[in-house]
C-alpha cells in the first residue's frame, strides 16, 4: 500500500518525502522479563531473567544478574534458583505434581514480577497425518496431530513439528480444546513445509495450563503478523504480575512420523 | 420477533402518528392552496429551499428538494413574495377563491454573489427554523476556495466547517462529530454512495459541476434518513438547462473535465452529461522507462435525464459511473462506484406530493498481486437496490407532514479472496451476504407560534440478515466452535430500530435563536476499514448474530446569533454524542482475507462531546469565517485499555479553519485558508523485549500517542471572466500549503541506516507547497 501511496504522491505532486522525526516513547519503566517454561519430569530447570528495551535503540535489554528468583507450590515447599552464567538461573531436583499449582517470584531488588501456573494432565499423541496441498507444481504439508483429549477438562495445547536437520520451529501452533470433547481432537500444525520421502519428523505436543496457551497464542499471533494486515496493535498476553514473558509448567509427549 | 408482526407493528404505530397529526388539525373550508414550482427563468431548473410568504397573514413555504410547494391560505386577496437566493423576488397579487397552480420563474439577481458561499441553512429563517447541525453548500461559488491540486471538491471544502474534519491529508473522507467515515450516509439522487474517494481518498466522486445541491445534517436528521449512525450527506445533481444547450468544463494540474447539457424538449424534459478524467498517468513514463507499466488514474461520469410529462408528473433518471486504478509493480488496486436510479414526481393535488424512486449502487474493491508463478485477488463490494416512497403533504401554513417506506436488498461480498498458481485457479475464501432493510417514517413540521417552531419525528426500521450463508459461534479465544447453515432467503436474524427525532428553536429575539435536537440513528451496515483512507481493505459488512447494530443517541443544544441584520452570524453549538454497540478490533486482528472477518472485531460503546463555535462574515468585500471545534471522541471495549475509554482514531481534541474571501475588484478575488487540527490518537510501541529468540514488542495503551499537530495555509486568486459574454472562462491559481509544511501522513518505525541496530521514527509527508492553477469555461 506505501508503495501505491508513494507512487500516487509522486507522479501527480513529485514531492512526497520522507524523513526522522523524534517521537518521545514513554519508555522509561524497564520491566522484568521471565522465561519460565518447565516441562514435568525435567530434574533441572533452567531459565532466563531480562529486562524490557527501549524500543528505539537496544539500551536497557540485556540479563539480570544477581537475581532472587524462587518456585512455591501450594504447600509451601519451595526451590531456591541459583544463577549459573550472567543473567541464567537453575533449579535441580525440583518435581511438579499434575494438578497443583506453583508460583514463580524473581526480584532484582528493584523491581518484583510474579506468576502461577497449573501443571495441566498430560496428552497422549494418537496419531499424526499429513496432508498434501499441491502449488505452483510443488507439494507441500500441513501436520495433523490426533491427540487423546484428556477429560473432563478443558485442554489447551501448544504443538512444534521438527523434520530433516531442522530444530523445532518456533511457529509453533497454540490450540484450545475447551468443548471437553474426551475424544480425539486434531491438531494442526500450519504449514509444516516440504517434505520428501524418508524424512523423518517429530512432533512435540505441550498440554499447557490456560495462561500458557494464551501467551502462545498472542506470541504467535504477535509473530505473523504483518504491520498492514493487522488493524490493532497488541501486547502479548502474559501471565507474569509486574513483569513481561511466562511461567508455565507444562506436560510433553513426543511423536516420531517418517514421510512416506 | 416474526417478520409479519414486525410489518404490522411498523404500519399501526404510522398510521396512529398519522391519525394524531391530522386529527388535530382542523382544515376550514375557507381556505384554499397555492402550490407548484420556482424555478431559474434562465436554465428552466428548479429551486430548492425557495421561499414563498405571504404579507398579508405574515406565512409562507418553502420549496422541496424537487421544487414544489404548496401554501394554504384564507381565501380573499394575498400578496405574495417569491424569493432565493442570488435571485431577484416576485411579487404576486392573487385573489385567492379556489385552490391554484402557480409556476413561477426567478430572474438572477444582477448582483453578483459576494456574501455566502457555505451557508448553515436557508438565510431569510436562519434564527426561527428548526435546522440544528445543517451545512448546506453553495456550489456556484466553490470556486473560491484554494484546494489541492485546483481540483474543487464538495467533501474537502464540507471539511473548513465546525464539527466535520478530515480523515487525513488532502483526503475526501470526513468525520462528523466523532463518527467515523463509515457512519456517514452518502445520497447522490437517491443512491447511496459507499465509497464517495477517488485515488485512495484525496478526490471525492462529486463533479461539482454536475451537482446541484448539497446538505449535510450533523445532527436533527430528518426521519426520512437513517441506516447510518452519524451523519448524512445528501447530494443532488443538477437536471440540466431546460432552455438551451451549452457547454462547460474545466482543465487542471491534473484532471479535465467536461460537461454538456441541454433540453430534450425545450421546457418539458432536459439532460446533462459531465465526465471527468485524469492525466498524471501520461507523467508516469517519466520517472523511468521502468514505470510504464504503472498505472494512477480515476474517470467518473455523471448523466442525468428528467422529462416533465405534465404539471403532475416529472419522471429523472440519474446514472454515475467511476473507476480508479492504481497499479505499481506487482501490486495493483482498482474500485470503482456504480449507481443509478429513477424517480417519479407526482403532484397528486396541491397538498401532497409524492416522490418514487427505484434506485440502484454498487461499490467494487479488488486488490491483486501477481507474480510468475502465483497470484492473488482479493474483492470486496456491496451492491444495493432500493424501493422509496415519500411522500409530503402540506396540510396547513402550520404543519407540513413527511412520511414514506423504504425498503433495501443489500448484497455484501466480504472479502472473497482467489489465489490462483501455475497449476489452475483455486478459489478460496467466497463470503456473500444477504440482507433486507425496510424503513417506515413519519414527521411534522410545525410552527406551534410566531417564536416557537418544532420538527418530531419517528423513523421505523427493520433488518433481516438473510441466506445463504453459515452462521458461527465463537469461543473465548475467537475460534469458531459451532456452526449453522441456512438456506437461501432464510432469515437468519432480524433487528429492529426505534428511531425518535425531534428538533425545537425559540426565537429569543428577531436576531437570536435557540434550538434544541435530539435523535436516534440506527445502522445495520458497517464499514470495516484498517485505515483512514478508502482502500479495497476495507469491508461492508451487514449485521449478524455476532455483529450488533450501532445506534447513536445524539443530543445538540444550538445558539443562533444574526449580528448587523445579517452582516454577521456567530453559532454555538454543543452536543453529546453515545454510541451503543460500536465496533472496534480485536487485539491483533487481521481483517485482510481472514476467513471469518467478524471473530476479529470487538464491541463496546463510544461517546463523542464537543462544542462547535462559527463565525461567519457575509456580506461585503471581505467575507469568511472562522469555525473552530473543541471535542472529545472516546470508545470503551472490553479488553482493550483494561476496559477504560481511550480515544478513537477519529478523536480530534481541537480543529479550527479560517476562510478568508475578499473581492480586490470586479473581477478578482483572493481567497485563503488555515486549518489546524489534532494530530490523529495512534498506538506506538514503548519498548521491546526477547523472548525465544524473538524480539517482541510491548504497548502500553491503545491510541495513547497523538500524530503531530496538522496545520496548513493555502491561498488562491480567481479571475473571473467578463460578464456577459458567450463564452465565459475563469483562471483560479491556488497555493496549497503555502509554508510548506510537512504533516505527517503515517509515521513509521525502521532500523536506522545511519545508526545500525537502532530503530528511528520515519515520518512520510505527501504534500508542502503545491502551486497549481485551474482554467474554467463555458459557452
Amino acid at each position: 500500500m506505501k508503495n501505491l501511496l508513494l507512487l500516487l504522491a509522486t507522479v501527480i505532486s513529485f514531492i512526497s518525502c520522507e524523513e526522522v522525526v523524534d517521537i518521545n516513547l514513554h519508555d522509561g519503566n524497564q520491566q522484568l522479563v521471565i522465561n519460565a517454561q518447565f516441562a514435568v519430569g525435567n530434574d533441572s530447570l533452567s531459565m532466563p531473567l531480562t529486562t524490557t528495551g527501549r524500543f528505539t535503540d537496544a539500551a536497557g535489554i540485556g540479563p539480570v544478574s544477581n537475581a532472587s528468583i524462587f518456585i512455591t507450590d501450594q504447600n509451601g515447599n519451595t526451590g531456591l534458583f541459583s544463577e549459573t552464567t550472567t543473567g541464567q538461573y537453575l533449579l535441580v531436583n525440583y518435581g511438579f505434581v499434575t494438578g497443583n499449582t506453583y508460583s514463580l517470584s524473581a526480584t532484582d531488588g528493584v523491581r518484583t514480577a510474579h506468576a502461577t501456573s497449573t501443571v495441566p494432565a498430560k496428552a497422549m499423541i494418537d496419531s499424526v497425518q499429513l496432508e498434501v496441498i499441491q502449488l505452483s507444481g510443488f507439494d507441500f504439508y500441513n501436520v495433523h496431530v490426533y491427540t487423546v483429549d484428556p477429560a473432563p477438562e478443558a485442554n489447551y495445547f501448544r504443538s512444534r513439528l521438527s523434520y530433516y536437520h531442522f530444530p523445532f520451529q518456533e511457529s509453533s501452533n497454540a490450540i484450545a480444546d475447551v468443548l471437553n470433547t474426551n475424544g480425539v481432537i486434531d491438531v494442526p500444525i500450519p504449514y509444516g513445509g516440504s517434505f520428501f520421502h524418508g524424512d523423518t519428523l517429530t512432533i512435540e505436543l505441550w498440554s499447557m495450563d490456560e495462561p500458557g496457551f494464551q501467551f502462545y497464542r498472542t506470541f504467535n499471533q504477535a509473530a505473523n503478523s504483518h504491520p498492514s494486515s493487522s488493524a490493532s496493535p497488541f501486547n502479548v498476553t502474559s501471565n507474569v504480575l509486574g513483569g513481561l514473558g511466562l511461567f508455565t509448567i507444562y506436560q510433553r509427549d513426543e511423536y516420531t512420523y517418517i514421510v512416506d | 420477533m416474526s417478520l409479519p408482526i414486525i410489518r404490522f407493528l411498523l404500519g399501526t404505530c404510522l398510521a396512529a402518528f398519522l391519525t394524531v397529526i391530522v386529527g388535530n388539525q382542523s382544515y376550514g373550508q375557507n381556505e384554499f392552496t397555492i402550490s407548484g414550482s420556482m424555478r431559474d427563468s434562465v436554465s428552466g431548473e428548479e429551486l430548492i429551499g425557495a421561499s414563498v410568504f405571504d404579507l398579508t397573514t405574515k406565512s409562507g413555504a418553502s420549496t422541496n428538494i424537487y421544487g414544489f410547494y404548496s401554501l394554504t391560505l384564507p381565501a380573499g386577496k394575498h400578496s405574495l413574495v417569491y424569493s432565493y437566493l442570488g435571485f431577484d423576488s416576485d411579487t404576486l397579487q392573487i385573489n385567492l377563491k379556489q385552490n391554484i397552480t402557480k409556476t413561477l420563474a426567478l430572474q438572477t439577481s444582477n448582483v453578483r454573489l459576494e456574501d455566502v458561499i457555505i451557508k448553515a441553512t436557508k438565510d431569510n429563517d436562519r434564527v426561527s427554523n428548526t435546522d440544528v447541525g445543517i451545512v448546506k453548500m453553495d456550489i456556484k461559488e466553490l470556486n473560491a476556495i484554494p484546494v489541492l491540486f485546483g481540483e474543487k471538491d464538495i467533501l474537502n471544502a464540507l471539511q473548513l466547517m465546525p464539527g466535520i474534519s478530515s480523515s487525513g491529508e488532502g483526503k475526501a473522507g470526513f468525520f462528523v462529530r466523532g463518527g467515523n467515515v463509515g457512519q456517514n450516509l452518502v445520497l447522490l439522487d437517491e443512491a447511496t454512495v459507499y465509497n464517495p474517494s477517488h485515488l485512495l481518498g484525496f478526490f471525492s466522486v462529486f463533479n461539482s459541476d454536475a451537482v446541484k445541491d448539497v446538505t449535510l445534517y450533523k445532527s436533527g436528521i430528518p426521519a426520512e434518513f437513517g441506516g447510518r449512525s452519524s451523519s448524512v450527506l445528501d447530494v443532488h445533481m443538477r437536471d440540466g438547462n431546460l432552455k438551451k444547450y451549452s457547454v462547460s468544463g474545466g482543465l487542471g494540474l491534473i484532471s479535465a473535465r467536461l460537461t454538456a447539457e441541454g433540453p430534450i424538449v425545450k421546457n418539458k424534459g432536459s439532460f446533462i452529461v459531465t465526465g471527468r478524467r485524469t492525466y498524471m498517468d501520461l507523467f508516469i513514463p517519466l520517472l523511468s522507462p521502468e514505470s510504464k507499466v504503472n498505472q494512477v488514474y480515476f474517470y467518473d461520469f455523471n448523466a442525468k435525464l428528467n422529462y416533465r410529462i405534465n404539471e403532475k408528473h416529472r419522471v429523472f433518471l440519474s446514472g454515475y459511473y467511476g473507476h480508479d486504478a492504481l497499479s505499481f509493480g506487482n501490486e495493483d488496486i482498482n474500485w470503482g462506484n456504480a449507481l443509478g436510479s429513477f424517480r417519479w414526481n407526482w403532484v397528486v393535488n396541491e397538498k401532497l406530493f409524492s416522490n418514487t424512486s427505484l434506485a440502484f449502487s454498487q461499490y467494487e474493491a479488488q486488490k491483486g498481486y501477481n507474480s510468475p508463478n502465483s497470484d492473488y485477488e482479493l474483492r470486496s463490494g456491496i451492491m444495493d437496490f432500493t424501493l422509496k416512497e415519500d411522500l409530503n403533504y402540506y396540510l396547513n401554513p402550520k404543519n407540513t407532514l413527511r412520511f414514506g417506506v423504504h425498503e433495501t436488498f443489500h448484497v455484501y461480498s466480504i472479502s472473497k479472496l482467489e489465489s490462483r498458481s501455475v497449476d489452475g485457479r483455486t478459489s478460496q475464501l467466497p463470503k456473500d451476504g444477504y440482507a433486507t432493510e425496510t424503513a417506515i417514517y413519519a414527521s411534522n413540521e410545525q410552527k406551534i407560534s410566531k417564536r416557537f417552531n418544532a420538527k418530531y419525528g419517528l423513523r421505523l426500521s427493520m433488518f433481516n440478515r438473510l441466506g445463504p450463508d453459515i452462521s458461527y459461534t465463537y469461543n473465548a479465544y475467537n475460534l469458531a466452535t459451532d456452526s449453522t447453515r441456512y438456506r437461501p432467503l432464510q432469515n437468519m436474524v432480524s433487528y429492529f430500530g426505534f428511531e425518535p427525532r425531534a428538533s425545537i428553536s425559540y426565537a429569543v429575539t428577531p436576531s437570536i435563536g435557540l434550538k434544541a435536537s435530539y435523535q436516534r440513528m440506527y445502522q445495520y451496515t458497517h464499514l470495516i476499514s484498517n485505515s483512514t483512507s478508502s482502500t479495497p481493505n476495507d469491508l461492508w459488512m451487514p449485521s449478524s448474530s455476532i455483529i450488533k447494530p450501532q445506534f447513536s443517541d445524539q443530543f445538540t443544544v444550538s445558539y443562533f446569533h444574526d449580528v448587523l441584520h445579517g452582516m454577521l452570524d456567530i453559532s454555538v453549538e454543543g452536543y453529546y454524542k453515545i454510541l451503543h454497540n460500536a465496533i472496534d478490533y480485536e487485539n491483533g486482528a487481521n481483517i485482510v482475507s481472514h476467513p471469518n472477518v467478524e471473530s476479529q472485531l470487538a464491541f463496546g460503546i463510544g461517546r463523542a462531546y464537543g462544542v462547535e463555535f462559527l463565525i461567519r462574515k457575509t456580506r461585503g468585500k471581505l467575507t469568511g469565517w472562522i469555525a473552530y471545534t473543541l471535542s472529545r471522541t472516546e470508545r470503551k471495549i472490553a479488553g482493550i485499555n483494561n476496559g477504560g475509554y481511550y480515544p478513537a482514531r477519529q478523536d480530534r481534541p481541537h480543529d479550527l479553519a479560517i476562510v478568508i474571501n475578499y473581492k480586490v475588484a470586479k473581477r478578482w478575488s483572493i481567497s485563503a485558508n488555515w486549518v489546524y487540527y489534532t494530530g490523529n490518537a495512534v498506538t506506538f510501541p514503548v519498548g521491546y523485549y526477547i523472548f525465544n529468540n524473538r524480539s517482541v514488542p510491548f504497548f502500553t495503551s491503545k491510541n495513547g500517542y497523538r500524530m503531530p499537530d496538522y496545520h496548513r495555509l493555502d491561498l488562491g486568486v480567481t479571475l473571473h471572466g467578463k460578464e456577459n459574454k458567450k463564452f465565459h472562462s475563469d483562471w483560479t491559481l491556488s497555493i496549497y500549503n503555502v509554508y510548506s509544511r510537512l504533516n505527517a501522513y503515517s509515521i513509521s518505525y525502521q532500523e536506522s541506516t545511519t545508526n545500525p541496530g537502532t530503530v528511528e521514527a520515519v515520518k512520510f509527508s505527501l504534500f508542502p507547497v503545491v502551486p497549481s492553477i485551474n482554467w474554467s469555461f463555458k459557452f
